[in-house]
Parts: structure tokens; sequence; C-alpha cells
């Protein structure tokens, strides 16, 4: 493969990925990116396409569809091979057989002559051109930026509270209780816990800023017995907010 | 002639502007920025975001409908500028919904890509659209980029769509312009099928068919290309390279298979009636429908059973519904029925397809005057009056969603032969050469327009409150936080009954096999008033679910605007009904007010 042609850097690009997933298969970051994402969806359409058709057969916008669509093809079909042999699609087999396909396809291109000659030819660009270009980097950081700024709610909008209660995970006759706040704002809150119509405890005042949570591992007594709780706010205490009720002892609480 | 438009000649002076492709860049990019800051408007309940949404996509369509409608532009530069043009509008709908997925088929997709990521395995079970892990094509690539790439599921997930994007602006220019003999067409052709309803938001959407659409037209650009082929050895390669993409195809997306083998099926059929017998692609066809039934066969056998009664409930509703049997659908309305599509939008949307409708009759026209149409053409030209056909069928309820994803297919054809009429009687030399230029322009904005408002819910075209941020926190919606709730106490193993919409988010957020809808008919386990009746113990019994959650809210039941906060008091179906497992022997384990999850083993 000749130093300065396209195929030479595309093996170049699909070793230096296939090398730095090989050594960091589960880290991310700007040079993984850089380099896996074209592993996936360009390269190895790329060398397969130019393994099928001469330069002179294939106009550039039209090998580029080609590149996407035959990356697509090949990463379905290998997907479907690992899995039929049992190979787990984890990234180490996957960058080896893509980045081997790659290159063994670019080495059949190379062969038959399928080279286009790589140039780096100076952009005609005026300044103003230039200066659009930049101004569009710009903005085009600046939409993602506050397309991905969580803002404020909208005026009206409902928060909610929830009170939710499990038994303990391995620990007989206790019982977890929590509040989750997802108000917007500042709240104060009563939970009272009661055992087949008889006070058992009661909290408050529980404070919870917005996304706060609140919880609890409280022993119920002997005979895991029906156990009732109910969120009030501390501004109308009689109007309770939720109201949660265990009966059944047999949940599978993963953890709490 | 387009140099010399008033406001193309006041920049070229004044500023030095002219239509190249760093202008038309930075158009594009001011395009995406004034969506970010509609879309930031919206979700923040602030005024003027739709007026900033319609001026986003005039920055990013009209400059380019102008470039395109000049004549010496080079190839490339058409190309690249139609793939800006893909992936500005693919920004819209990132912008849309920058933090997670939210559309009904996104959610079933995205558990599909997070089992494959978590097992290492294919063809894994999906509650909600249990045929989605048969066809793991776009879960199969997001997998790969994420592994590779170390991405994050979800932006592998963008990413992979923006990869189809790319392939798909691509692919139709390129056919378009073998096909038409005509790169203006073609590039015309392009931004006329971005009025697709479906192509701004649903056709975006990480699912199935967004890749496969894409992967089978770079099939159809393979297919005029290996027509066109000066000898047997360039043939056998563009036939290597069709038969590569079908086989892509066939594991992303039954229906984009079967629509594909259905064009092969339709050029042989034509080639033969009209006389041009080498020029059939038999042998692709048939090596098509042989992978398409094998796939069926191997993998997929539940696609029928899947897919008949969506057929059956269509053609029969259809019957009713001319027979006077069956009531009419509203148009621009929302899920529930009521019309939120304000007045003017309305008379858009008509107008709109009025004009496109004259565009196809003025395409055909031109064809046929100009009597050079290939077999391939006359399919495209038998889409596009197919397309106009299945209008009709939006006034039926379960016909209309069959009618819409036809449209996505038919409307190749539609693209191709307006960008015909538009060139043959709008852009021909004539009186007016200043004006035609800007009316090609109108009527793409115009038929684009027409299609975004006639493809979603006004009221859910832009972004709702996902993510808001409160006392230095950011919060999520009731549902998200009943969900990621589940998932964290319960573990991942529960079997959940829900609505619509909190089904998905418990399928995706709380890691559960989730069940909504009637197959099991947990609608009417919800909904229906008590007490709870034997047969929906059963019910729950039989599909071994542990965990019921009512939601008061009727908004739950709209798996498009169902994921967000309520802003302003939630319209409330019965108490009763969801009160009904109120019951010795199921736990209420978590109430959050219109919310509730029970604990229901001890109904079974």
């Amino acid at each position: 493969v000749s130093r300065r042609s396209d195929l030479a850097l595309v093996v170049a690009v699909a070793l230096l990925a296939g090398i730095l997933i090989e050594i960091l298969p589960h880290t991310s970051d700007f040079a993984r990116v850089a380099l896996g994402i074209p592993l996936v969806l360009l390269l190895p359409g790329y060398a397969l396409s130019s393994a099928i058709f001469s330069p002179s057969e294939l106009r550039m916008s039209e090998h580029l569809a080609l590149s996407i669509a035959l990356s697509v093809t090949v990463t379905i079909l290998s997907a479907l091979l690992m899995n039929a042999a049992h190979i787990g699609l984890q990234a180490r087999p996957w960058a080896a057989i893509l980045t081997l396909l790659t290159i063994a396809a670019a080495l059949a291109a190379a062969r038959r002559g399928h080279l286009r000659e790589l140039r780096v030819g100076r952009p005609r660009l005026r300044s103003s051109e230039v200066a659009a270009l930049a101004v569009s980097v710009l903005l085009l950081t600046g939409a993602a930026a506050f397309g991905l700024t969580p803002l404020a709610a909208p005026r009206g909008t409902q928060g909610q509270t929830a009170l939710w209660i499990v038994p303990a995970p391995h620990r007989s006759e206790t019982v977890c209780v929590g509040v989750i706040s997802d108000q917007l704002h500042t709240s104060d809150y009563t939970l009272a816990l009661s055992v087949r119509g008889r006070a058992l405890a009661r909290f408050g005042a529980i404070r919870l800023a917005p996304g706060a949570s609140w919880e609890r591992a409280i022993r119920v007594g002997p005979g895991r017995p029906p156990v009732t709780g109910v969120l009030a706010t501390t501004a109308r205490p009689r109007a309770s907010v939720a109201t949660v009720s265990l009966s059944d002892w047999s949940i599978p609480t993963a953890s709490c | 002639v387009i140099d010399t438009l008033p406001a193309v000649a006041w920049a070229r002076s004044r500023l030095g502007v002219r239509l190249s492709t760093p202008w038309l860049v930075l158009c594009a990019s001011a395009g995406v920025a004034v969506a970010s800051l509609a879309e930031g408007l919206s979700r923040s309940g602030r005024p003027g975001a739709t007026p900033l949404f319609w001026g986003a996509t005039i920055l990013i369509l009209v400059p380019a409908t102008l470039r395109m409608a000049q004549t010496r532009v080079r190839h490339g530069e058409r190309a690249a500028t139609l793939v800006l043009v893909g992936l500005a509008l693919y920004a819209i709908k990132v912008l849309r919904d920058p933090f997670s997925f939210t559309f009904a088929d996104e959610f079933p997709h995205f558990h599909n890509l997070q089992a494959i990521l978590s097992s290492g395995r294919l063809f894994g079970s999906n509650s909600i659209l249990p045929i989605t892990p048969r066809y793991p094509g776009v879960e199969s690539v997001a997998a790969a980029v994420a592994r590779l790439a170390g991405t994050s599921p979800f932006v592998s997930g963008l990413i992979t769509i923006a990869a189809a994007r790319m392939m798909l602006m691509l692919a139709l220019y390129l056919f378009y312009a073998r096909v038409s003999g005509s790169p203006r067409a073609a590039g015309l052709g392009v931004l006329v099928y971005t009025a697709t309803p479906t192509f701004l938001l649903w056709s975006a959407q990480f699912s199935y068919e967004s890749l496969a659409l894409p992967l089978a037209t770079v099939g159809v650009f393979a297919l005029v290309r290996w027509q066109s082929a000066p000898d047997g050895a360039a043939r056998a390669r563009w036939m290597a390279v069709l038969v590569l993409v079908v086989v892509g195809v066939v594991p992303t997306h039954h229906i984009t298979a079967y629509a594909l083998l259905a064009f092969l099926a339709g050029t042989c059929l034509l080639h033969l009636l009209m006389r041009q017998r080498p020029g059939a692609p038999l042998a692709i066809a048939a090596v098509t429908a042989a992978l398409a039934i094998g796939w069926l066969a191997l993998a997929a056998s539940g696609t029928i059973a899947y897919l008949r009664p969506v057929v059956n409930t269509a053609l029969a509703k259809v019957l009713a519904t001319i027979n006077g049997q069956a009531s009419t659908r509203v148009l621009f309305a929302n899920q529930g029925g009521a019309e939120q599509t304000p007045t003017a939008e309305r008379l858009i949307a008509v107008a709109g397809i009025l004009v496109l409708v004259a565009g196809v009759a003025a395409g055909i026209w031109a064809v046929r005057r100009q009597r050079r149409a290939s077999p391939v053409l006359v399919l495209l030209m038998l889409a596009s009056a197919a397309y106009v056909l299945t209008l009709p069928l939006r006034f039926v309820p379960a016909a209309w969603e069959t009618a819409s994803r036809a449209g996505e297919f038919l409307f190749v054809g539609v693209g191709l032969v307006v960008a015909l009429g538009i060139v043959e009687y709008i852009l021909r030399p004539g009186r007016l050469p200043r004006l035609r230029p800007a009316l090609a322009a109108a009527a793409v904005m115009f038929v684009f327009a027409s299609g975004v408002i006639a493809g979603w819910p006004a009221s859910l075209r832009l972004a709702q409150p996902l993510r808001v941020r409160a006392g230095g926190h950011t919060l999520q919606p009731p549902g998200y936080v009943a969900a990621a709730w589940s998932g964290a106490t319960l573990g991942p193993a529960q079997r959940v009954a829900a609505e619509d919409s909190d089904a998905r988010l418990f399928l995706d957020i709380g890691h559960q096999t989730a069940f909504s809808g009637v197959f099991p008919d947990v609608d009417a386990v919800l909904s229906d008033r008590p007490p709870l009746k034997a047969w929906q113990r059963t019910l729950l019994r039989r599909n071994k679910i542990t965990l019921v959650e009512t939601d008061r809210r009727k908004v739950s039941t709209d798996v498009i605007g169902g994921y967000f906060f309520d802003v302003g008091s939630p319209a409330l179906s019965s108490a009763a009904a969801a009160a009904k497992f109120d019951l010795p022997g199921a736990s209420r384990i978590y109430d959050s007010g219109n919310i509730v999850i029970y604990w229901v083993r001890g109904l079974w």
C-alpha cells in the first residue's frame, strides 16, 4: 500500500483503533471516540468498496454512501456471527474482527491497484467564508451547550412526593420506609406509621430539598404484621399526601 | 438568476456573501442554534418557541433549496449540501430530546440495546414489542459503537441514526440523479423528500426502520448502477454490493425488507411490461425474497403474527368507514382525539397537501411529455400516485398508522416526481426569472411545513419538560421516579402491568418486564371499574405479574406525550378504577399521588 494513499490512511486508523481498544477496552476518551466510530461506521465499508470498485468507477459521494452502508452491513453480520459462535459481543473480539476485515479488504484493494492518492490541497476560501465557518462552529457549540442544560420548570409544573414501604432485605420484622421529594421547592413532611391500626412511629418534620430523599429501617414487632404509613405536609397535617400499606412480606427487596 | 434575487444580491454586495458551501453551513448552523433556543423556550414554558422553530427550518431549508435550484453546481457540493440539511434537521430532533429517548418505539429498541450490552448476546426478550429483538440490526450497530468508541448507549444510538441520516441523504440524491439524469432535480427531490410527514421526528428516532430505510435506499441506488453498468464484470460488482446491502436490511427491519422486495419485483414487472427484459433484476429479487423468507422462518417467525392484526384491523376499519359503520378520525389531533393544532397550521397543512398533489401531477405530466421514463422512473411515478391515493386513509382511525408508515416508502417516488415538476414548470426559463427560484424554495418550504404539521401533534412538536432544575438539583418526571425506584429497590426481575407510557419507563429505566396495551389486556385490568374480576386475577397469575402500577393521569395512556412533567393540573381518570387494587392480599408499596404501585402476588 502506497504510503500516501487513502488505503494507507484507512489501514493506519483501523490499526490504531484496534490497538487502542485492545489496550483500553473499558475506557472512554476522545481518542477512543475519534477512532472507534470510524472503525464501526466507515472504515470497513470504505476498504470493502475500494476492493470492489476502482476509483474511476465511483465518485467520492458514491464511495462515502457505500462506505457507510457496507460498514453497517459488516457490523450487523459480525454481530450475528459472533452471537452464533457464542462469542460475547464485547469490545476486543469485535474490534479485532472489524480491524482485520478492514486491513484485509484494503490489501485486496491495493493489490488491484484501487488506490486514491491523498492530496492535501489548500482550501480556496475567502476570509469572509473562513469567518462564516468559524461563526458556524461557535453557533453549533452554543446550541449544544444550551440544549444540554436543564432549565427551570415551566410555571405551573406539578411536583410530587413519593412515599414507599418494603420489607427490609434479609431481616425479618423490619420494614424500610422512604420519602422521595420531586417537588420544585423545599418541603416539610410528617410520616406516621401504624401496625394493625395502632401507632408505631412518627417522624417529622422531615425537611426535603428538591430531589432529596429520606429513608429509615424500622422494626415493627413479631409476626410480620400489616404496616401502614401516611405522609402529610407539616402545613396541612390532616391531609395525607400519600398512603402505603404492607401486608405481603414476601416482596423480594433488592436493597434499601 | 438566483444571484440577482434582491436578498441574495444585497447580501453579496454588502456582506460579500455568496451561496457557497461555507455560507450554507452558516445558515444551517444558525438554524440549529435557533432550534436550540426554540426547544429551550418550549421546555421551560416560555412563549415564542413555535415561530423560532419555523424560523430554524427556514434557515436550514431555504438557502439549500436556492442552491439546489441553480444549474452550475458541482455534484460533490450538491451531495455535501444535502448531507448538511439532513444532519441539521436531525439536530432538531436531538435538541428536542437531548437527555434520553422519549419516542414510543425508542424505549423498546433502547431496552434491546441495553440487553445486548449487558448480556453480550442478541435475540433477548422484549415485553413491549416482542418482535424487535428478532431484528437486531440497529441495536447491533449501536452496540458496536458503544463497545468500540466507549460512548454511552444513548449517545451510541444518536451516532448510529446520524450515520443513517447521512446515508439516506446521499443515497437518495445519487439514486434520483441516476434515475432522472438531472442532478438539479435530484437535489430538489431530496429536499422535497424531507417533507415526508414522518421525516423530521418519527423517522429520526432510534428504531429499526430509521436504519433500514437508508440502507434500502443505498440498495436501490446500487440497483440503478447495476442496470447501467457497462459490462458484465461491473454488473457483478454492483450486484455484490446490492446483495450485501440486502443482507444488512433483512435482519434490521421486516417492513423495509418487504418494501425493498416489492420495489425489486415491481421493477422486474415493469421491465417485462415495457419489453426491456435485460434490465430486470430477477436474480436480485429472488435473492432478496430468499433472504427475507429465510430470516422469517429461522429467526423471526413471530413477524406474521405481529403484522397480521395491524393489517387486518386497518382493512376492516377502512371497509367499515366506507360503509359508514365507523366514525372517521379527527385530523390534526393528538392520541386522545382532542384537536390541538392551531387553525393557521391546519390551513398550511391542507394547502401544502394540495401543492404536493399538484406537484405530483406536474411531475408525472413532465415525464410523460418528455417520453423518457425508464421502468424505475415509472415505478416512482406509480409510488407517488399511490401516496396521493393513501391520503384519504388518514381519516380512518385504525388505517392512519398504516397509511403513514406506507407513506415513508411511497414518498421516495413523490420526492423525485415533484422535483421534476418543479424543474419543468417553475424553474424553466421564462418570464419573471427572479421569482422562479424563490417560488421553488417557497414550494419546498410549504410542503415541508405541511408534512411537519401533519406528522406530529402540534403540542408535542417541541421539547417538553423532562429534566428540570430546582434548588440546585435536576428533577425527573413522576413516571421516571417510580420506574427508577422499582429497579433500585425491587431489582430488575419484576413483571409489571402499567399504562402505555409508564410501561415503557419500567422497561428502560426500571429494567423490568413490563406489560401494557391489550396483549395481554392490561388496559382493561387497569381501567375497569371495581371490583377486581376473576378473569383479571387470572390474567395477573398467567402472566406472573407481580407489580401493578396505576396512574390516574390520562396522559399516561399517550405513548407520545406521557413521559413529561405535568404543567398545570393533569386530567385524571376514575379514582375508583385505580383504587380497586386496595385489597387484602395486595400491598400498596409506593404512592406519589397519581401514581401508585401495588405488589399483587397475593391476588393471583
